[in-house]
């Protein structure tokens, strides 16, 4: 189980609509004290919907939110707690930067809403602006800030008042690659010294492997699988998450028998033996999908006639990266792309290549 | 290829002066046009010849204007009733935060009943409300009798509000919205989330980041209402309310005129307008808050529950009793045959119809108002679209003076301006054959409504990317032929859009051709206030109804091409 353990949001059978359309279609899920889970998906699917639901800026048309076991959202006992009412934090994809304060003024207007007393105020303000590297700039109207100090002043504004639960909605998509990255890191080590739980909507997959305790992928108003990166990556619930979580290369095959047991035949009549216990209960003639990952494709040089478990690409396109080539080739009906370093076959040139049958996954077509 | 590159580099030699030429010409020309009724107002308030006569220095009135009870008190009611910018701006911030922030039902109904409020003529809403709130025969009066009381239409509160609900909170209700539409969602949402609850988030975020927004609207409409002029000698003159608007017309009807009087006054109130109107631009052309925020986040209207319809309901009440009642009885007004007096035997006849419809006075009328209204869309299309696009494509010296020069006619007041040309007509021999003609009506129009139409032609170039055109010329297309073939296609809905404002702008103007307009060239809209004013209501109300129709027929149209009146 991931760090903390306790639960601390619980959302049942959560869904919104705009007009006739479903948002998001009754979801489930736990959020445990102290970890991160990243909303992923592709735009549209609902995440950041969800997220503004958990905040109260978005009121449901069925389900509830609990909060520390207390629900502050029911649809069918009419309970709606309004977004003030719920201490949450929340970092905006446009970092919600009020253009007419002062740094100051923003991580002070959280505290003076809630009736902090002076004070408290000054010391918690202080710490905040130390936390996220902005001591120094406290009379600086914020629209003069930078978007990386922006970003970090929102999130400032977001932690001075110790919310339960922070919730960040593509926080990093308006900041250039180099001071993404940074972000990324500063975010993860912020969370690692403060152990705040964090809600984290993402559409990018590398921003969410390295975040995430737990990844929540989301496609069409649905979760389509929840659990850690490593749960996604390597046990994949459908072609959906194999293919959003890194490189897929699919091919489409059947699934055959003969005398040594069920094999896959491709196009071109190339066949992949995989172990037994992959085909189980695949109905020989029918017709798969069948997915692996660019590691596990593996160019044999001097061999011109593939054995089992092999198949034959011809090269497309060679680009020079500086570091490596990167060749495009198709097999199968299928086009994908494998680095070589070192010597390299040239262009329409035949390979042949090794499939890893241990690494392919199968899937109902 | 070669010959597609130099085409974007070369450079007759002859246009490296062009522009300063070009620049002084078109200063000097539009001066011409907006200075000179300025000066002559000023220069004649210290005038005490008649017109005609030779200039003669004295102060007599400037001396009356301080003097005179009705004058003072004419300028007490002038700043008494310019209270409705503040309600106004109360009830249209509140409007327009409904409308873009909270999903309610008839939202778009409701947005493009406020833009028929716009472009309905005031007069005959006017008209309406006496019908309904006279205090001899008004029909709500009737039933207010019973419980014993009356309210007048005839004071200073039934002039606020004919003027908040047919002008000032539509117009500034169509002025916020885009404003609050650009502005971002998560600035207000981030507060709610930071523990702020509705009030506190309308206090301390939403007004002060709108306040450049709600300044300019709050000075634009000062300005406007400074000019009023029909509504008040309507309804204000039969209870001795006068605004200086009025009380100028009035010193004009004094046998003889009063001329250095009204000329004095009018110094005095452009003087007032222009320093709001210097004011109001020096503060519009700084960069707003609400602009420079939001990058590209869409913001949905959040959803309130039931209380929607409430909303929505609270909604059309006040569109029932602002637009829709005086719109019906209006038109109820318009077929009694004696107006207002619904218990007589058969009240309803359509006699005064008849007889409108068959009076040769009101076929030339119609005449009147289709050549004066179409001579001034007709003209004001090509002029404004030219200066348009001098002020934003063209290569010139001088734009920033242009600029000013183009939009200082929005600061003088319809009836001042009619004023300084009455009196150029009557002083001044080149121009005197002007008076009385249609020229002289449409020259006074085009003036009028030049600084929102060249405003409407700036924004529809400055949505269409430069790009465009430039890519156009790269490909080997003449100037010309870029206008013709590029821009003028894509602008034109904005221009049938221009072209109807200006129509309707020009049909239903009274305050700017009041002074100058004689029998032969007198609109609709004079003859309806001629009708007002002399007590026939039927007729008025017929001609009202006509000119009620045009306005909704141009909110159609420009609501159709899309025309948006805010930045």
């Amino acid at each position: 189980m991931p760090p903390g353990s306790g639960i601390i949001v619980r959302v049942n059978g959560l869904s919104k609509r705009y007009g006739q359309s479903w948002a998001v279609r009754g979801i489930d899920f736990e959020v445990y004290q102290g970890e991160i889970l990243v909303l992923l998906g592709p735009s549209g699917c609902g995440k950041s919907t969800t997220l503004r639901m958990l905040a109260g800026l978005e009121r449901p048309d069925g389900g509830a939110i609990y909060l520390k076991e207390q629900p502050i959202v029911h649809t069918e006992k009419r309970l709606f707690l309004a977004s003030e009412k719920r201490n949450m934090g929340m970092v905006f994809q446009s970092f919600a930067i009020w253009p007419h304060l002062t740094v100051q003024e923003h991580v002070t207007f959280p505290l003076e809403v809630r009736g902090v007393s002076k004070k408290d105020i000054s010391r918690k303000a202080e710490d905040a602006l130390r936390f996220v590297n902005l001591s120094g700039l406290e009379g600086r109207l914020a629209t003069e800030l930078s978007g990386g100090q922006q970003q970090r002043l929102s999130l400032a504004r977001a932690l001075v008042y110790e919310p339960d639960v922070l919730l960040l909605d593509e926080p990093l998509s308006n900041l250039d690659a180099k001071l993404r990255e940074q972000m990324r890191a500063e975010l993860k080590k912020l969370q690692e010294q403060l152990g705040t739980t964090l809600i984290f909507v993402t559409h990018d997959q590398i921003e969410a492997m390295t975040l995430a305790h737990r990844i929540a992928l989301m496609k069409d108003g649905r979760f389509e699988q929840i659990g850690t990166p490593a749960e996604l990556y390597d046990n994949p619930a459908s072609p959906f998450v194999h293919s959003f979580l890194g490189t897929t290369i699919a091919f489409a095959a059947e699934c055959e028998k003969e005398a040594d047991g069920p094999y896959l035949r491709l196009r071109d009549g190339y066949k992949l033996r995989p172990e037994a216990a992959l085909l189980d209960g695949i109905q020989p003639g029918s017709r798969v999908l069948v997915t692996v990952r660019p590691n596990d494709l593996q160019p044999i040089l001097d061999k011109s006639k593939p054995d089992v478990d092999e198949i034959e690409a011809v090269v497309q396109n060679i680009i020079y990266l500086g570091d490596c080539y990167e060749i495009a080739m198709v097999a199968c009906g299928a086009e994908f792309s494998l680095q070589y370093h070192g010597a390299h076959p040239s262009k329409n040139q035949k390979v042949i290549i090794r499939v890893n049958q241990k690494a392919i996954k199968v899937w109902p077509a | 290829m070669a010959g597609v590159i130099s085409a974007g580099r070369g450079k007759p030699p002859w246009e490296l002066r062009a522009p300063l030429i070009m620049g002084a010409l078109l200063v000097l020309g539009i001066a011409a046009l907006t200075v000179t009724p300025v000066i002559f107002i000023l220069v004649n308030s210290l005038n005490v010849a008649r017109p005609g006569e030779p200039w003669r220095f004295g102060l007599e009135g400037w001396k009356e204007v301080f003097q005179s009870p009705r004058t003072l008190s004419a300028i007490g009611y002038s700043f008494l009733l310019t209270a409705r910018t503040a309600i106004g701006i109360a009830v249209a911030f509140v409007f327009s935060w409904l409308l873009i922030r909270v999903r309610i039902p008839f939202a778009r109904f409701i947005e493009f009943s406020l833009w028929i409020a716009y472009f309905l003529p005031p007069l005959p809403m006017a008209l309406s409300w006496i019908l309904l709130l006279d205090p001899n025969y008004g029909l709500i009066n009737q039933f207010f009798q019973i419980a014993g009381f009356k309210l007048s239409i005839y004071s200073v509160y039934g002039i606020l509000w004919v003027h908040l609900t047919t002008a000032t909170i539509p117009l500034m209700t169509i002025l916020l919205t885009p404003a609050l539409r650009q502005m971002d969602g998560s600035l207000e949402e981030a507060a709610r989330v930071c523990g702020a609850g509705y009030l506190q988030t309308f206090k301390r975020i939403l007004v002060p980041v709108l306040t450049p927004a709600l300044l300019t609207i709050v000075l634009a409409s000062v300005v406007r209402n400074l000019e009023a002029f029909e509504i008040e000698q309507l309804l204000g003159r039969p209870a001795g309310i006068y605004v200086y608007a009025t009380r100028i017309y009035d010193l004009i009807q004094w046998e003889p005129p009063l001329f250095s009087q009204a000329m004095s006054l009018s110094t005095l109130f452009l003087a007032i307008l222009i320093l709001l109107a210097l004011f109001y631009q020096r503060y519009s052309s700084r960069r707003s808050f609400a602009t420079i925020s939001g990058r590209g986040v869409s913001f949905r209207p959040t959803d309130i529950g039931r209380s929607r319809y409430v909303i929505s309901g609270c909604f059309i009440l006040f569109l029932s009793l602002s637009v829709f009642l005086p719109l019906v009885f209006l038109i109820i007004g318009s077929s009694m045959k004696l107006f207002g007096y619904f218990n007589i035997s058969a009240p309803f006849s359509s006699r005064h119809w008849l007889l409108v419809l068959n009076d040769p006075q009101f076929l030339l009328g119609v005449r009147n108002s289709f050549v004066v209204g179409l001579g001034t869309a007709g003209f004001g299309i090509i002029l404004y679209s030219l200066l348009g696009y001098a002020l934003l494509r063209a290569h010139l010296a001088g734009k920033p003076l242009l600029n000013l020069l183009v939009w200082l006619p929005w600061a003088v007041p319809g009836i001042l301006l009619g004023l300084a040309f009455l009196w150029l007509f009557l002083s001044v021999p080149i121009l005197s054959p002007l008076y009385g003609t249609f020229g002289g009506l449409i020259l006074v129009l085009l003036l009028k409504e030049m600084p929102i139409g060249v405003h409407m032609v700036k924004a529809a170039f400055v949505q269409l990317a430069h790009e465009l055109e430039q890519v156009a010329r790269v490909c080997g297309a003449s100037w010309l032929s870029t206008y013709w073939r590029i821009t003028l296609p894509l602008i034109l809905p904005t221009l049938v859009s221009i072209f109807a404002i200006v129509f309707i702008s020009a049909v239903r103007d009274i305050s700017a051709i009041i002074l100058i307009s004689t029998s032969a060239t007198r609109p609709l809209s004079l003859l309806m206030m001629e009708y007002s004013l002399a007590n026939q209501m039927e007729a008025a109300s017929i001609i009202g109804v006509i000119l009620s129709l045009f306005g909704i027929g141009v909110a159609f149209i420009s609501r159709r091409f899309g025309i948006r009146l805010g930045n």
